[in-house]
């Protein structure tokens, strides 16, 4: 079971690097670079790409090595508006089920977020925004939600809003973040609901005027096989 | 789905791992002998089926992930459980999801394919409406409607072959459906969704509380 272990931690390992925008849309996924980065051999990182494959995240570039699937614009405004619906419709079930404990965390992640957002620290603003949203929704008490956000999640792959947009659009995020807590705390489900639509919607934007930046800035990474994963 | 289908026939591994998920999730469906055991391992699945063990994983961890598994502290799976509140669950996202795909597609005037089961009418619908997201997470939801017909109660005095998702979904509300969106009448589409799922559902509920009140509330299985 050894071998299943690595290979899983390879994979979990690179899908959170490229969700997190460590690793960018569009960049070569070499398997030795990333066998060296990872300090695993490359049968597991054949394996975890191999899974990547599978799930939709790569797509071979001119000269069919794998890249990190890049997004069109109008799959972006699919997630969007999907998402948009799924969590507008978590959080305002979340307004009333939320306990105690789960509005500490919360409050928990904003306090890092100001950290983070203070300290320009991009890569854990994406990790943090990930719990931030990951936590309301289970409070929503619906684990079909909640499995598939996830779901949905993983599709915005190499695309956080918090790595394109500027620090200004940070800080609006994360404030953002710090209104909807104060919600949930008065369980006010209308007022929450309307935040999160439009906290994703500026989120949609962001990304959508920005990803014109990350395209151009992926056909150098591509150049340069980089695959910073450390 | 039909996408991935596409990428995997190019590589070999893929197509391998493919054919394993096809013929455990058949199998899981059928209760049949193949995913009998309580505890399912690559290993023994592998040696069945005659194949490695690395597609036979890949093709587990997909049905977890689809809701028809859960993975076992220590190593391997088991059939997923379902309760009466998961039931609830699923049918609060379809309700969210399903009318607005009904609503697009009716925008398009698309015609819809009735050639699948009217429980899975679900599928062809979100197909037409254009959002591959939304269909793709439409489908997600299909797939565990699946999963808990399976696992349904109510199924767990029935001969193991007569296991199946629930034949519950109403003929008449799902034609509703079909022919609104034909005739591109959005805000009908929409309704005559609601009210399909929301049938379904009904149906669905009844037998559970049946089958509860059969067997003492207890979620029996073989």
């Amino acid at each position: 079971m050894g071998r299943d272990s690595v290979a899983s931690t390879a994979f979990v390992e690179l899908r959170s690097a490229i969700a997190t925008g460590r690793i960018a849309a569009g960049t070569v996924l070499s398997e030795g670079r990333v066998a060296a980065e990872l300090e695993v051999s490359r049968t597991p990182v054949r394996q975890a790409l191999r899974r990547l494959d599978l799930e939709g995240h790569i797509e071979r570039d001119g000269r069919g090595r794998p890249i990190v699937r890049v997004l069109t614009p109008d799959e972006l405004a699919e997630i969007f508006t999907v998402r948009a619906m799924l969590e507008g419709f978590g959080s305002r079930l979340a307004a009333t089920r939320i306990s105690s404990g789960e509005l500490d965390r919360l409050a928990a992640i904003v306090e890092l977020d100001w950290a983070a957002w203070r300290a320009s620290d991009v890569e854990a603003l994406a990790r943090l925004n990930q719990q931030f949203h990951g936590l309301i929704m289970e409070a929503s008490r619906n684990r079909a939600l909640v499995e598939i956000v996830d779901e949905l999640q993983w599709r915005v792959f190499g695309l956080s809003a918090f790595a394109v947009g500027t620090k200004v659009d940070r800080q609006r995020f994360v404030s953002e973040h710090a209104q909807m807590l104060e919600l949930l705390r008065d369980g006010d489900a209308e007022g929450l609901e309307a935040l999160v639509t439009r906290h994703l919607r500026t989120a949609h934007h962001v990304l959508g005027t920005g990803a014109g930046r990350v395209e151009s800035q992926h056909a150098d990474r591509s150049d340069h096989e980089r695959a910073d994963v450390a | 789905m039909a996408q991935r289908a596409q990428r995997e026939v190019s590589h070999r591994p893929a197509a391998l791992a493919d054919a394993a998920f096809e013929t455990l999730r058949t199998d899981l469906v059928a209760g049949g002998q193949l995913t009998a055991s309580r505890r399912l391992v690559a290993g023994d699945l592998a040696r069945q089926l005659g194949v490695s063990r690395t597609p036979v994983r890949e093709a587990l961890d997909r049905l977890a992930r689809l809701g028809y598994l859960t993975a076992l502290d220590g190593g391997g799976y088991e059939r997923r459980r379902y309760r009466t509140r998961d039931i609830r669950d699923v049918y609060e996202l379809r309700r969210l999801l399903e009318p607005y795909a009904a609503e697009l597609a009716a925008h398009k005037a698309a015609s819809i394919d009735r050639s699948t089961a009217d429980e899975r009418l679900g599928i062809p619908v979100s197909r037409a409406s254009g959002n591959r997201v939304l269909s793709h997470l439409i489908e997600l939801l299909a797939e565990r409607v699946a999963a808990i017909g399976v696992d349904a109660p109510w199924r767990s005095r029935e001969p193991r072959g007569a296991r199946n998702a629930p034949d519950v979904a109403d003929a008449e509300t799902s034609r509703a459906v079909a022919a609104a969106i034909e005739r591109g009448d959005s805000a009908a589409a929409r309704a005559a969704m609601e009210q399909h799922i929301a049938a379904e559902m009904q149906a669905l509920m009844a037998r559970d509380a049946r089958a509860d009140a059969r067997e003492g509330g207890v979620v029996a299985r073989d």
